[in-house]
């Protein structure tokens, strides 16, 4: 067989397979919604921004996941240190200075 | 509680070998500059850890007080063969000298573990670090 035509069935082999991942990655989901945001989801794809209506529920739900992920971790972040007891506030301090005072004696420069 | 995790048994020292180089995943006791050895975790890559043109890791070290949170992890003595329950605090991920790493300790991380730290590390760096019931 020719090389080309190898590389040709080997790519077309290689779609089929990302197709089928792909198909199976995702669930189907029949439902309605509100009016602004159905026109919202098609202004995405009229504005090139998903290729599909599919596309842009899965965009705006990843970004919606974003937001709530930041904010868990930006929350138990500050009660992390809110709730530090007076001894681990000490101990932070000390390993703060220490590890501070610690990295003045690494030669950045020499480092490779 | 008694700042125990920070100051190994000197029983210890007497597996160690006196070569021997850090490798990811292990625990040292090392010199921060107070004067006491204090514990910590090599979390950078072996390629750097054993290469001799590099003269430092990253570690993440160990506290005695603390709370479980995003970037601090709880673990129990069987954990680390620390002599009290301890906490790896990632958000100290810190460059190290080796030649500030006094002797290995027998415990290592396991590959759970690593990876665990390694998201708490991002988690200190990055807002956007998967973080949640399914992460953790």
């Amino acid at each position: 067989m020719p090389s080309r035509e190898k590389a040709i069935r080997g790519a077309a082999r290689a779609e089929g397979s990302r197709i089928a991942t792909r198909t199976r990655n995702r669930m189907k989901l029949s439902t309605t919604v509100a009016a602004e945001n159905f026109a919202f989801l098609e202004t995405m794809v009229s504005s090139g921004r998903t290729d599909s209506v599919a596309e842009a529920v899965d965009l705006a739900i990843a970004r919606l996941r974003r937001v709530e992920n930041r904010a868990r971790l930006e929350a138990a972040t500050a009660a992390y240190f809110d709730g530090l007891s007076p001894e681990a506030e000490v101990e932070e301090r000390r390993l703060g200075s220490l590890l501070h005072a610690s990295a003045g004696s690494v030669d950045f420069d020499l480092e490779p | 509680m008694a700042a125990c995790s920070m100051q190994a048994p000197e029983a210890w020292t007497s597996i160690l070998s006196p070569d021997a180089k850090p490798k990811r995943g292990e625990i040292w006791r090392a010199d921060l500059g107070d004067g006491k050895k204090r514990a910590v975790a090599i979390v950078s890559l072996d390629q750097r850890n054993l290469s001799d043109r590099a003269s430092s890791v990253l570690a993440v070290p160990f506290g005695s007080y603390g709370a479980e949170g995003p970037t601090v992890l709880r673990m129990s003595p069987g954990e680390t063969g620390l002599p009290g329950p301890s906490y790896l605090k990632a958000h100290f991920i810190q460059v190290l000298l080796k030649n500030k790493l006094f002797d290995r300790l027998p415990r290592t991380l396991s590959a759970t573990q690593l990876r665990e730290l390694v998201l708490m590390v991002r988690c200190a760096i990055d807002p956007d670090a998967p973080y949640g019931p399914s992460t953790r």
